[in-house]
């Protein structure tokens, strides 16, 4: 488990950096993260040449992130599943046009599963009419899991320190836009703002988040 | 920079507008600029999505999967050089049944490197649901208002000066810091600095910043000590507004993490309702 700890010893001097291999991350987890995109890479792979079991690990490392990011966005377990294995269907479809040279198999997934997610929200949201209410019930219900796995609270309360670094304005347009699900128009609507400050602002929000977490492409 | 490359960031959040994601597209497909920045920005927004937690998916839906890509025709790969680790199978002459564009503008001479595909599969129902959001943006605005914005609020409290080494505020009980093994873990609390002070051994732990901001009216920081990935105890809450400090009442000898959330004031709630927004391995 990697985990955000206090550091034991102070950092070691920096040292060539062989991707998947160095010992000497700079930032806690970074040759891990590597390390799991090149084996996620290879699953992908695999799954391109019908590997259904590649396909099945595949999903079972991954199936935590990915309906994960497709539920905070539609607030529905039941949409979310089916959204969910939406995004796996076109996943096993399209393994072979994954390109380990344009990112990584998170970004890559987490990307269509986003895009999917918004997709659903923005056609169903008149039927449901988006129930904050109903959400905070259903997240209540789910209570017992809220909190599961610490390994992953720690990876998210280091994104959330990247978010500590972005104006307000940068995080609430950008978190409007992506767990939303709104168009920037909306968001523009939301926050009484000009379009193209909106625009401006999501887009320094990443570039502040990017640099904030080190993001390597 | 013309306005077009701007729309980056709101491409990648799916945020563009019908007229301005056509645009922009078409701009994507020759501006080897943005096409990198739309490839950084997937990563960043993958990280993004790690930020709040989700309940995990039903176990039901792996089987669903599993069996749904059953007899699901792949698509083969592009032509084009590749350098992935997946030689092509054979010469891949077969019919292209792939429904969805994609960009054709490249340089040939360059490495190719289109914008991230899946971005541009773009949908056929786009305009129809627009239109539904829209319907919906108005009828989820108060809604939001109450619930996204209210969080957003809380987080909007002006960052402290993060060198302040909160651990030293005078609050916390000497005895603590001077246990043998006390370690102290420096974490941010809504932009405010803040630390957890731990000693196993004494079974004695503290949460302590320097300049907490509110947590809102009606509402704590609730503390929570962890062991493993199930068993969450409730334990103190403090309230907000400069210098705050509170300390455990564990067992924290048995804890493997410590986290602060907020919770309505006067609940006991014996779980938590809300994400939390520091945890701590100890």
């Amino acid at each position: 488990m990697n985990l955000y700890v206090v550091p034991s010893e102070p950092g070691e001097p920096s040292r060539p950096s062989g991707r998947a291999q160095s010992g000497a991350p700079d930032r806690p987890g970074r040759a891990d993260r590597a390390v799991e995109a090149a084996e996620l890479a290879e699953l992908v792979a695999l799954s391109a040449r019908g590997h259904e079991d590649a396909f099945a690990e595949l999903y079972d490392r991954t199936s935590a992130r990915i309906h994960g990011v497709v539920w905070r966005v539609l607030r529905s377990s039941d949409h979310a599943a089916e959204v969910t294995q939406e995004v796996y269907t076109e996943v096993w479809r399209q393994a072979s046009r994954f390109d380990p040279q344009k990112g990584t198999v998170f970004a890559w997934m987490t990307t269509m599963a986003h895009r999917r997610a918004v997709d659903r929200v923005r056609s169903v949201t008149s039927e449901v009419a988006r129930d904050e209410n109903y959400a905070v019930a259903e997240a209540g219900r789910e209570v017992d899991h809220v909190w599961e796995g610490v390994e992953q609270k720690l990876d998210a309360e280091r994104v959330r320190k990247g978010m500590g670094s972005l104006t307000p304005i940068q995080r609430e347009a950008l978190t409007l836009a992506y767990f939303g699900g709104y168009t920037q128009s909306q968001v523009a609507a939301l926050l009484k703002l000009p379009l193209g400050t909106v625009k401006t602002r999501i887009r320094d929000g990443l570039i502040g988040l990017r640099d904030a977490l080190g993001v390597e492409a | 920079m013309s306005e077009i490359h701007g729309a980056t960031g709101s491409y990648v959040v799916n945020a563009l507008d019908p007229d301005e994601l056509d645009e922009f597209e078409a701009h994507l497909a020759v501006c080897p600029t943005c096409q990198q920045e739309v490839v950084e920005f997937c990563e960043t927004a993958a990280e993004l999505s790690l930020m709040v937690p989700a309940p995990p998916p039903p176990p039901a839906l792996r089987e669903a999967v599993l069996s749904g890509i059953v007899g699901v025709r792949q698509l083969p790969p592009l032509p084009g050089p590749r350098q992935t680790a997946s030689p092509a199978d054979g010469p891949g002459e077969e019919q292209e049944d792939e429904p969805l564009p994609v960009p054709v503008a490249r340089a040939d001479d360059r490495v190719e490197e289109r914008p991230v595909d899946e971005l541009a599969l773009r949908r056929s129902s786009r305009r129809l649901r627009l239109l539904t959001g829209l319907v919906a943006a108005v009828s989820v605005l108060a809604l939001a208002l109450g619930g996204v914005v209210y969080s957003l609020a809380r987080q909007q409290q002006p960052p402290s000066a993060a060198d302040r080494p909160a651990a030293t505020a005078p609050q916390v009980d000497p005895s603590l810091l001077a246990a043998p093994d006390a370690r102290i873990y420096s974490t941010s609390v809504n932009g405010a600095a803040a630390s957890f002070v731990v000693s196993k051994r004494e079974n004695r732990a503290a949460f302590v910043s320097t300049d907490l901001p509110s947590p809102g009216a009606g509402y704590v920081y609730h503390l929570w000590t962890l062991k493993g990935t199930k068993i969450v105890r409730p334990d103190n809450v403090l309230t907000g507004g400069g210098s705050a400090t509170q300390v455990f009442s564990g067992p924290v000898n048995e804890s493997t993490a410590l986290a602060i959330n907020i919770e309505p004031a006067g609940t006991s709630p014996q779980a938590p309702t809300s994400d939390p927004i520091a945890v701590q391995e100890i």
